[in-house]
């Protein structure tokens, strides 16, 4: 039978099986895959009703736990070692006192021009002006008041041990610069570093006597502020981008805690359904600012309608006694507002 | 001039009148504002007074008088009338039970100046919370002058005031408008103190009880005997005005309506139709008088002028008994009492009689509904079993029990709505007395009455 195929039958069959042996090996080839659907991975989702790009920690920077005296220490040899030897840098500055001091720092200026940046900002004008004339001028005495006191203790023991610390700190100060000024203005040690610096030539051996730690402060303050003061003023002077909701929360009842004693809804039949809402405002003492206001009263009925005058009364009434609030100064921009606080009789049932 | 001054008077209280009227609702623009959106930045928090409701301290000192001139009354002086007054609004205040009074005894006693001046560091170091302070003053033709401040101790402030003349013999009423001042001004309810009670005083044995008309102070005080006690009185009501009072008399055994002129002392006969007669009542405008009559069979309720005579309007066409009509406070609807469904229920009509309806669907028996001055609530004898005082809205919701007791029956409102009076029938003696509750059910107290009494009845608040 093959023979009776004509030459272009035969072509052509061999053509065919060719064609279909190519298939099927195309087809081994290349199974072609079923496209598997692959379930997503599970998400794990958690509902949060405060979400925050800010950070809501009270203190973003953590560096307030270092002790003061040490630091103040380090940057002063520091700053003195790249310009002299370290054991150098001690009587150094004492004898030529004023110009030493003065080349090798040169974060006085750092120090000035961040300076009267926070000063519109903050309210004590008088501080802060002085700031940059006594960074000048303590130069000279601040030298001679600290080095006694602390090089002779510490020299010995802190020189290997200073050295490493006072590398990393280059890293830190960049931060800790920006802080110094903003602090020390408000801060009650300025006002202290300040005068105690002017007259410090005079008044100098009393200083380290009365402060053995204050007199590192005041000998650096421009480097030793941080630790010291960002305990104290840092959410004044770097506060958290926001103040998170456990703080509103304890603050909120901080603020019902003072009221309760004072809160005592009005009697009368239905009186237990009013709810009453007040608004009011707080100055930074604690004082209250003007008079609450009525945001809404909830609950009133044809029963208790002639009673609702008297339960917003009472709820006035409570917050005016239980005025001056004893909240945290710190976080006054959280409380200085209160838009809805609720009064509301609840039976203990 | 005196005219000019009215007209400038006029004029200015109209042009405040606006003024005072926007700043009522100004809140309320902001209220929905801030409601929508409760946190505007600020701070939110709520307290609550858990404790248990705490009597309101108030320090009543004794009232202070210029002079102390002699006066027309049982209590003496005006220095002894000043101790006196403040005692009765002590006795007042301390039977509402809302506020926990003290004084005048014990307090000290404030000079005339202090009257309106008081010395605020003392009180709050005495830990008083509210003060009423006051004077008295004797005229020249024997009348008084009573003065009445409240203050805030705590805060340092007038809460109000007020003065009142009266004849020295109404001297008391000085001093319940003064206990009123101080209750509407702290619960900011309507005053009631200055009010009248009529009820039936019961004497005699059980079986033979005699019962007469009285009337009394809505402290129990200036009690007065109003019949003899010859003929059987019930179910005594005072008309609007107080002038009048509208009650049922057996004389000779047969149910008579009269109406007791108070100016006058005379009376005068309503109705008397042979047949039995029942609960009489007035119209809020005191011009028709609601009885109710037995006649074949049936009880229905009969409108009748209070001034007598003409036809008597029949309200209700059976069937059953249907008694005990009460207006409501606009005189357009009538509460009553109709057994046309198998027992004792509440029903609510229109004054003409028409829309009857039944509103009380609690089980057991409804009885005596009486409907509240103010309109919102209507007060019944509720029988399941005991018989106890309850309130209900107009509409028949909202049950509330105010008495848990053997037998208590016929409430009546005081004038504000916020207080029912009823009397109370002691198991096996029989021996009844006029008791009172407020709407909490809280505050239950016995009123004092020299006999027995049944079927109070409380008047008005008095101008």
């Amino acid at each position: 039978m093959a023979l009776a195929l004509r030459k272009e039958e035969g072509l052509g069959l061999a053509v065919a099986i060719a064609a279909h042996a190519a298939l099927v090996a195309v087809l081994l080839l290349h199974p072609h895959a079923a496209p598997v659907v692959t379930p997503p991975e599970r998400i794990t989702v958690t509902i949060s009703d405060e979400v925050a790009p800010t950070s809501t920690s009270p203190q973003p920077r953590s560096e307030a736990a270092s002790s003061v005296a040490p630091e103040l220490g380090e940057p002063q040899q520091e700053q003195a070692e790249p310009s002299p030897p370290e054991p150098e840098a001690a009587p150094a500055p004492q004898d030529p006192a004023p110009p030493k001091p003065t080349p090798p720092r040169p974060t006085p200026p750092k120090v000035e021009q961040p300076a009267p940046r926070p000063e519109p900002r903050k309210v004590e004008r008088p501080a802060p002006r002085p700031v940059p004339k006594p960074t000048a001028k303590p130069k000279p005495p601040t030298p001679t008041v600290t080095k006694p006191a602390p090089r002779p203790v510490e020299q010995p023991q802190a020189k290997p041990q200073a050295k490493p610390q006072a590398r990393p700190q280059p890293a830190t100060r960049p931060q800790a610069q920006p802080a110094r000024p903003a602090a020390a203005k408000p801060t009650t040690r300025a006002p202290s570093n300040q005068p105690g610096a002017r007259p410090a030539s005079a008044k100098g051996p009393a200083k380290p006597v009365t402060k053995p730690g204050g007199s590192r402060i005041g000998s650096d303050f421009l480097a030793g502020v941080t630790g010291g003061q960002s305990t104290n003023r840092a959410p004044a002077a770097q506060p958290a981008a926001s103040i998170g909701p456990a703080v509103k929360a304890s603050l909120a009842s901080a603020i019902s805690r003072q009221l309760k004693p004072k809160w005592q809804a009005p009697q009368g039949p239905g009186a237990e359904e009013l709810v009453t809402i007040l608004s009011f405002n707080l100055n930074r003492d604690g004082s209250l600012a003007g008079t609450p206001q009525v945001v809404r009263q909830l609950g009133i009925d044809d029963l208790n309608r002639n009673q609702a005058a008297r339960h917003a009364e009472q709820a006035v009434r409570a917050v005016q006694l239980a005025a001056p609030f004893d909240l945290p100064k710190e976080y006054y921009d959280a409380w200085k507002r209160v838009s809805a606080f609720r009064f509301d009789k609840r039976l203990s049932q | 001039m005196t005219f000019r001054r009215l007209i400038l008077a006029m004029l200015f209280a109209t042009a405040a009148s606006p003024i005072a009227a926007q700043d009522v609702p100004a809140p309320a623009p902001q209220a929905t504002a801030a409601g929508d959106q409760t946190d505007d930045g600020g701070l939110t928090g709520s307290v609550s007074d858990e404790n248990e409701w705490q009597d309101l301290g108030i320090a009543i000192t004794t009232f202070a008088t210029d002079r102390d001139a002699p006066t027309q009354t049982n209590a003496g002086s005006t220095a002894q009338l000043g101790q006196a007054i403040s005692q009765v609004i002590a006795s007042d205040l301390k039977n509402n039970g809302l506020f926990k009074p003290s004084g005048p005894g014990g307090l000290p006693q404030p000079s005339l100046p202090q009257v309106q001046m008081p010395d605020y560091p003392t009180w709050k170091g005495m830990g008083t919370d509210m003060l009423v302070q006051g004077f008295v003053k004797a005229g020249a033709d024997g009348q008084l002058t009573v003065g009445c401040y409240l203050y805030d101790v705590a805060l340092s402030r007038q809460l109000t005031k007020a003065g009142w003349v009266f004849s020295a013999s109404d001297w008391r009423r000085a001093a319940h408008k003064c206990s009123d001042l101080v209750y509407s001004r702290l619960s900011g309810e309507s005053p009631f103190f200055d009010s009248k009670i009529a009820y039936i005083a019961e004497t005699g044995p059980k079986d033979h009880r005699m019962k007469r008309l009285a009337i009394m102070d809505s402290d129990g005080a200036n009690h007065r005997y109003l019949t003899s006690g010859q003929a059987m009185a019930l179910t005594p009501r005072y008309s609007p005005d107080y002038s009048k009072i509208l009650y049922l008399s057996y004389l000779n055994g047969q149910p008579s309506i009269y109406v007791y002129d108070l100016a006058t002392d005379t009376q005068k006969l309503i109705a008397r139709t042979g047949n039995p007669t029942f609960a009489p009542r007035w119209s809020p405008d005191g011009k028709w008088v609601l009885y109710s009559m037995a006649k074949s069979g049936t009880t229905d309720i009969y409108r009748i002028s209070s001034a007598g005579g003409g036809t008597p309007q029949q309200l209700t066409q059976g069937p059953g008994i249907n008694i005990g009509g009460s207006y409501s406070p606009d005189g357009s609807q009538i509460v009553f009492e109709s057994d046309r469904s198998g027992s004792q229920q509440v029903y609510v009509m229109n004054a003409d009689g028409s829309n009857q309806r039944r509103i009380s669907f609690f089980g057991g028996r409804a009885a005596t509904p009486e409907w509240s001055p103010r309109g919102d609530q209507i007060a019944f004898t509720h029988i399941v079993g005991n018989l106890r005082i309850a309130v209900m809205s107009p509409s028949g919701g909202g049950l509330r029990y105010l008495t848990d007791s053997w037998q208590d029956e016929a409430p009546t409102w005081s004038p504000n709505g916020r207080i029912v009076q009823f009397f109370r029938t002691a198991k096996g003696s029989g021996q009844a007395s006029i008791w009172q509750v407020d709407l909490t059910g809280r505050n239950e107290r016995r009123l004092p009455t020299p006999v027995g009494a049944s079927d109070p009845a409380w008047g008005p608040i008095r101008p």
